[in-house]
């Protein structure tokens, strides 16, 4: 079973509908317990970071992600829930994250000179993916990496080989797909990106 | 510049899809269940909702839409059309929507926008404004789907909405809606120059030529159409393949 983290924000009702199409058992859940019981754990995200730690905080939610951290559960953290991964974030004041795939959270460049790029924030839309990983999950994902994105800050990893995918936004290769053992993940919603997305999404769930 | 967005625009009455010109003058032309698929079958990137009578008659019956749209569409999908309060756009979001589109609401209460945007993320709010050329370098913003007069210049209010945090801004001329004869081009420049969050261009596509005429000169990043693709003029896949062969870039 694959517990889907609710920390009353968002579009959870999305990540349900394409685990149900992918044919998983899953558990949309604020409850800790079913937490520690589930094979794999998704934390979505919609919002801001510091909202979401303090929800996550208020049940212990938090200390339920660590505990399965230190198990080879997998850990999926998908656009603002992989920000909640980091070290710290600054979206709207200094929070701590989990810190699970170190790294710190920061607002994206918004744009450059040397490339004379003047991309528009939030970077809302398709964007195109470079793996950098030869993980066989993105196997066939290489041929057409379209995946869709809607976030105003970045992940800056604080080791780049925990950087499995880019994208470039304004001259600045941005984190796209994160992974350090058990844990990932996604800045996009692979949710909200079509036939592409749910291959990969299926990927990891199925795995 | 990022791949355009080519989004589909679906004005909702009751159970049915409809199109009116200028917003008026509204006709059926279909379900939106079948249009959506359709849509999403032929390589949409976005969809748009917009319960076109939801702020006259203060309801909101688009929610088993989406909510069915949400089952076995998996593109982004913004939903507007009498959202008026943070309950209103939770009760939106719980059933599949991804971002939701304020007008009306946030006009006579601009707070609005910064209440939704804290509580759930900038990327989610989209202000819609709706407009009519009054002159030169004015636009009158108009509410409750054009019907209502603001006397406010969409240049005043798009600089004090993005203040409030949105994440995005849908641009509706009523000039040019429905009519098939081509862009404000002017209007999307103005706008797009004075704010930096995106711009989504809406009104007057009747051909991939006008979009591609459009994306060139304001260096738009999406579009949104509703009767070009509704009367099966053209498909989504033709739209994207006339913007690829003029040099801009679409997801594929």
């Amino acid at each position: 079973m694959i517990a889907v983290i609710d920390y009353g924000r968002g579009n959870l009702f999305s990540i349900g509908q394409a685990l149900q199409v992918l044919g998983v058992e899953y558990l949309i859940t604020d409850n800790t317990d079913i937490v520690a019981k589930a094979d794999k754990i998704i934390l979505p995200g919609v919002g801001a970071f510091g909202d979401a730690m303090e929800r996550l905080k208020s049940n212990d939610m938090d200390r339920a992600i660590l505990d399965a951290a230190k198990t080879d559960k997998q850990i999926l953290g998908i656009c603002l829930g992989m920000h909640l991964l980091a070290t710290q974030s600054e979206e709207f004041g200094n929070y701590n994250g989990l810190n699970l795939i170190e790294g710190h959270v920061s607002r994206l460049q918004a744009s450059s000179e040397d490339t004379n790029e003047n991309s528009r924030i939030p970077n809302m839309g398709w964007r195109w993916v470079k793996v950098l990983n030869n993980h066989k999950y993105f196997a066939g994902i290489r041929e057409s990496p379209y995946f869709y994105f809607a976030h105003s800050y970045a992940y800056r990893c604080a080791h780049s080989e925990d950087i499995a995918g880019v994208i470039s936004i304004n001259g600045e290769h941005v984190p796209a797909i994160i992974g350090r053992g058990n844990v990932w993940g996604f800045q996009f919603h692979p949710e909200k990106s079509g036939p592409i997305g749910l291959k990969l999404f299926n990927r990891f769930i199925n795995s | 510049m990022p791949p355009v967005r080519v989004i589909a625009r679906l004005d909702i009455k009751g159970e049915n899809v409809i199109k009116g010109i200028h917003l008026e003058g509204l006709r059926i032309v279909g379900k939106p269940g079948e249009k959506a698929r359709m849509y999403y079958s032929q390589g949409v990137d976005e969809l748009l909702y917009m319960d076109a009578v939801a702020s006259l008659y203060g309801r909101n019956n688009i929610l088993p839409i989406i909510e069915e749209a949400a089952r076995d569409i998996f593109v982004p999908m913004t939903v507007g059309g009498g959202l008026r309060t943070l309950d209103d756009i939770k009760a939106v979001l719980r059933r599949g929507a991804d971002k939701v589109a304020i007008n009306t609401a946030a006009v006579h209460r601009p707070e609005l926008l910064r209440e939704a945007a804290q509580a759930f993320g900038s990327q989610c709010i989209v202000l819609s404004v709706d407009v009519v050329r009054r002159g030169d370098n004015f636009w009158e913003v108009m509410t409750d789907n054009g019907r209502e007069k603001t006397g406010r210049n969409v240049i005043d209010w798009v600089r004090e909405a993005e203040e409030m945090g949105i994440g995005e801004l849908l641009l509706t001329s009523i000039d040019s809606e429905g009519t098939r004869s081509g862009f404000d081009v002017e209007l999307i420049k103005q706008v797009s120059d004075l704010v930096s969050v995106p711009v989504v261009p809406c009104g007057g596509a009747g051909n991939p030529g006008h979009v591609v005429d459009m994306v060139l000169e304001t260096r738009a990043e999406s579009v949104a159409c509703a009767s070009v693709f509704h009367y099966d003029q053209y498909s989504i896949a033709e739209m994207k393949e006339a913007l690829s062969e003029a040099g801009i870039e679409v997801r594929a």
